[in-house]
C-alpha cells in the first residue's frame, strides 16, 4: 500500500505515488535551477510540464489510474537529464559569438590579482580577498585561523592585517572583481558579475522598504543592540576558550613531554607505568580540549554570523570527548586497581634499656620541615641557578631523595617482658596481598636512642627512586615494662597518640606527661594536672634542691672551718716542738 | 580541448538549423519535431528542444498557436514566420557552402595522406 497525491501538471490532474512525486518534483526543481533567464524559464518549464502531462496520459491509457515510479522514470528518460538539457543551454549562450567561445575555452590561465573583497567583507575584506587569491572557497576557516593567530603571534597579526588593509586596493569595478577571482574578463563574465551585484542590491533595497514602519525600525534597533551584545559575548567566549585551550595544551606538554624527565619522579609515585601517564595526558587533552574547541567554534560562528553548519564537527568533537573520557577512566581504574587490597606488616624493634629505668621520648628536631628530604651533598650547590628546574619546598627536585608521606600514630602498651621495646606496624594498599606487603616495606622510618633519650622522627618516608605511594599508614607501639616510666617531650602532640585498649585516655594530651605500668595497666602519673600545678611542682622541686644545696654548702663550710682549726692546732704543736728542740740544741 | 564540448557545440549549431528546416514544410508540435529528428538519426532528448524553441520564438523566427488535443493538454503548434523563412534561406545557403568547403578540405587531406 502506498500513499498517493493529487497533482496538477500542465493543467491536467493526476494521481501520483508519493515516491514518484518526490522524484518528479526533484527533477523539475533541478531543471528550474539550470535556466538563468526568468521569463524564458517559466515558458520552457510550462512546455516541458505540458509535454510530460501528455506522455503520462498516453502511458496510463485505460489500464492504470496512478502514476508510479516507472512512469516517472520513463518520462524523465524521454526528456533527458537536467545536465544534458542545460548543457545545450549553456553552449547556446556562449555560442552566440565565436570570439567569446574562444575566450571561455578551458585551460586558459588568467593572471589573478590580490584585491580586497568588499562584498564578502567582515572588516575590510582582506581575508576574503586572500581567499580568492589562494583559491579557498569559504573564508570562514581563514578567519578562524586569523583569530587564533592573534594570541599565538601576540597580536602582531593585527598589524599585518592593518598593513594589508592599507596596501591592498578594493575590488570596485567588475573587471577588478573578475581579476580578484581569477576569472577571464569578457562580455559574458562581466554581465554575470553585474547581474549578481544587481540581485544583491535589490535584495537589500527590499529589506529597507519592508522596515519602513516605526515599530519595525525600533525593533530593528533592539535586535541590533542585542546582536551586538551577543557578539561581544561570543567574543568573550572565544577569548576564554582560546586561553583555556592554551592552558590545557600547556598541561599536556608538561605531563606528556616533560613528564618523561624530572616531573616523572613524582608521578611515578602513584602511576608507575609511563604508558599510563601518556595515556592519561592524552585523555586529559581530549577531555578538556574538545569542549573548548566546540566553544571557540560556536563563538566564532556567532561572531562571523555565518550559518555554515558542520554537523561532522559536532560528532567529531563528541567522539573525541568520549575517547578522552574513556582514556581517563581506564587510567583511573588501572591506578585504582593498585589500591585494591590492604595489608599490614609488623616489626618489633629492640630498644636499649635505660640504666635508671626511665625513658624520655621526644620528636627529633625537625629542621627539614616540609615533605621532602634532600641529598645534603647535592643541596650544597644551591648558588647554582637551575633553569627550568622543578622546585618543591624550595628544594630542587633533582636533589630530593625521599618524600615524607605521613606521620606515625603512637600507641602505648604494656610490655610482655621487663624491657622497653617498639613495634612498627605499616599498612598499605596494593594490587594484591603480596603487592601490598611489598608497598608497606617501602616505608622508611628511623629513630635515634642515646641512653634514656629516644628521638622519634615525626614523619615516615618513601624513596623518590622506586618508591610508590599506596596510602601507607604507620603505627608505633611503645611497650612499657612494669614499674618503669616514660616521659614525653613537649612536641610529642604533633603525633596522634592513644593508650592501646584503654579508652580512658582517649583525649589526653601527651606533652610533658609521665607514664608507667602499674599492676599490668598503663597509667598516667601527671595527666589532668593543669599548667599552674605543674609549674608549682617544678618550683617546689627547685626550692627543695636549692635548700638541700644550701645545707650541703653550710655543712661543707663547717667542715672546712673544723679542718682549718685542726690545721692551726697542728701548726702550733709543730712550732712548740720546734722551739723545744732548738732549746735542746743550744 | 574538450571533445565533448566541441561535439556539443557542433550539434548545437546544427540543431536550430534542423528545427527551422523541419518547420519549413508546415505546422508541427514539439513531439513531431523530435520524431523527425530521430528519423534523421539526430539523437537528442526531448527536454533539449523546449529551450531552443522558446529562444527561436523569442527571436521572432517562430510563431505558435494552441491546438486542443484528444489525449492531454493543448499543444503548441509552431510555424516559421516570414523572418524565419528568410533566416532559414540564408542558413541553407551558408550550410551548402560550408559543407562543400569542408568536404573539399577533407577530400584533399585524404588524398595527400
Amino acid at each position: 500500500m502506498k500513499k498517493t497525491l493529487n497533482i496538477n501538471l500542465g493543467g491536467m490532474a493526476f494521481i501520483i505515488d508519493e515516491n514518484a512525486f518526490e522524484m518528479l518534483s526533484g527533477y523539475l526543481e533541478a531543471l528550474k535551477k539550470k535556466f538563468s533567464n526568468e521569463t524564458e524559464r517559466t515558458e520552457i518549464l510550462n512546455d516541458i510540464e505540458a509535454r510530460m502531462a501528455e506522455m503520462f496520459t498516453e502511458q496510463l491509457g485505460n489500464r492504470k489510474e496512478v502514476i508510479g515510479l516507472s512512469e516517472v522514470e520513463f518520462v524523465i528518460a524521454q526528456m533527458g537529464k537536467p545536465e544534458d538539457i542545460a548543457g545545450e543551454e549553456s553552449t547556446a549562450e556562449t555560442g552566440n559569438t565565436t570570439s567569446n567561445a574562444a575566450e571561455t575555452a578551458p585551460g586558459r590561465k588568467i593572471q589573478k590579482r590580490l584585491y580586497r573583497d568588499p562584498e564578502d567583507a567582515k572588516i575590510g575584506g582582506v581575508i576574503a580577498g586572500l581567499c580568492h587569491y589562494f583559491g579557498i572557497n569559504d573564508p570562514v576557516w581563514a578567519r578562524i585561523a586569523a583569530v587564533i593567530l592573534i594570541p599565538v603571534t601576540s597580536g602582531s597579526i593585527i598589524f599585518v592585517y592593518l598593513l594589508l588593509l592599507i596596501i591592498v586596493p578594493k575590488a570596485l569595478t567588475a573587471a577588478e572583481k573578475l581579476q580578484m577571482k581569477g576569472e577571464p574578463i569578457n562580455i559574458n563574465t562581466i554581465e554575470k558579475e553585474v547581474k549578481e551585484a544587481a540581485n544583491k542590491f535589490t535584495a537589500s533595497v527590499k529589506v529597507n522598504v519592508d522596515s519602513e514602519n516605526f515599530f519595525q525600525k525600533l525593533w530593528n534597533i533592539v535586535v541590533m543592540i542585542a546582536g551586538f551584545f551577543f557578539r561581544l559575548l561570543a567574543f568573550v567566549f572565544i577569548l576564554a576558550g582560546v586561553i583555556a585551550l592554551f592552558a590545557v595544551l600547556l598541561g599536556f606538554i608538561v605531563f606528556a613531554v616533560i613528564g618523561t624527565s624530572p616531573f616523572n619522579s613524582i608521578t611515578h609515585l602513584i602511576v608507575n607505568e609511563s604508558s599510563l601517564i601518556t595515556l592519561s595526558a592524552i585523555g586529559f587533552l581530549l577531555f578538556f580540549g574538545a569542549p573548548l574547541v566546540g566553544l571557540i567554534y560556536s563563538g566564532l560562528r556567532v561572531l562571523i554570523g555565518r550559518g555554515s553548519e558542520m554537523p561532522w564537527l559536532k560528532w567529531t568533537l563528541g567522539a573525541t570527548w568520549l575517547a578522552g573520557l574513556a582514556m581517563l577512566l581506564y587510567a583511573g581504574l588501572k591506578v585504582g586497581m593498585d589500591f585494591k587490597t590492604a595489608a599490614a606488616t609488623k616489626e618489633k624493634m629492640v630498644l636499649m634499656q635505660p640504666a635508671k629505668g626511665n625513658l624520655f621520648v621526644q620528636l627529633a628536631d625537625s629542621t627539614d620541615a616540609g615533605w621532602v628530604t634532600v641529598d645534603e651533598e647535592a643541596d650544597e650547590d644551591e648558588d647554582e641557578v637551575h633553569f627550568g628546574a622543578i622546585i618543591i619546598n624550595g628544594k630542587n627536585i633533582e636533589d630530593i631523595t625521599s618524600f615524607k608521606i605521613g606521620k606515625p600514630h603512637l600507641e602505648l602498651m604494656v610490655s610482655e617482658t621487663d624491657s622497653f621495646y617498639l613495634t612498627k606496624i605499616v599498612s598499605s594498599q596494593g594490587r594484591n596481598r603480596n603487592d601490598a606487603v611489598k608497598n608497606a616495606d617501602m616505608v622508611m622510618y628511623s629513630f635515634l636512642q642515646t641512653d634514656t633519650l629516644l628521638n622519634l622522627k615525626n614523619q615516615f618516608e618513601i624513596a623518590k627512586k622506586g618508591g610508590k605511594y599506596r596510602a601507607q599508614q604507620m603505627t608505633l607501639r611503645l611497650a612499657i615494662p612494669e614499674g618503669k616510666t616514660v616521659r614525653f617531650g613537649s612536641n610529642i602532640d604533633e603525633l596522634t597518640a592513644v593508650v592501646k585498649g584503654d579508652s580512658y585516655y582517649d583525649d589526653t594530651y601527651f606533652a610533658n606527661t609521665v607514664w608507667t605500668v602499674e599492676n599490668g595497666k598503663v597509667k598516667c602519673l601527671n595527666c589532668g594536672e593543669d599548667a599552674d600545678k605543674q609549674q608549682q611542682k617544678i618550683e617546689m622541686h627547685i626550692e627543695k634542691t636549692e635548700k638541700k644545696l644550701q645545707e650541703q654548702e653550710k655543712k661543707l663550710d663547717e667542715k672546712m672551718k673544723q679542718a682549718e682549726e685542726k690545721i692551726k692546732v697542728m701548726e702550733k704543736k709543730m712550732k712548740k716542738q720546734d722551739n723545744g728542740n732548738s732549746n735542746q740544741d743550744f | 580541448m574538450n571533445i565533448e564540448n566541441n561535439k556539443a557545440q557542433m550539434r548545437k549549431g546544427v540543431l536550430e538549423f534542423c528545427i527551422l528546416c523541419i518547420l519549413s514544410d508546415g505546422e508541427h508540435y514539439p513531439t513531431e519535431i523530435i520524431e523527425r529528428m530521430k528519423e534523421g538519426k539526430l539523437l537528442i532528448v526531448e527536454g533539449t528542444l523546449y529551450p531552443l524553441l522558446t529562444r527561436l520564438k523569442n527571436d521572432g523566427l517562430l510563431a505558435y498557436r494552441w491546438v486542443e488535443s484528444q489525449s492531454g493538454p493543448p499543444r503548441k503548434y509552431f510555424t516559421l514566420t516570414e523572418q524565419g523563412q528568410a533566416f532559414l534561406k540564408e542558413l541553407l545557403d551558408s550550410w551548402k557552402e560550408l559543407t562543400e568547403s569542408v568536404n573539399h578540405i577533407i577530400e584533399q587531406t585524404q588524398k595527400t595522406n
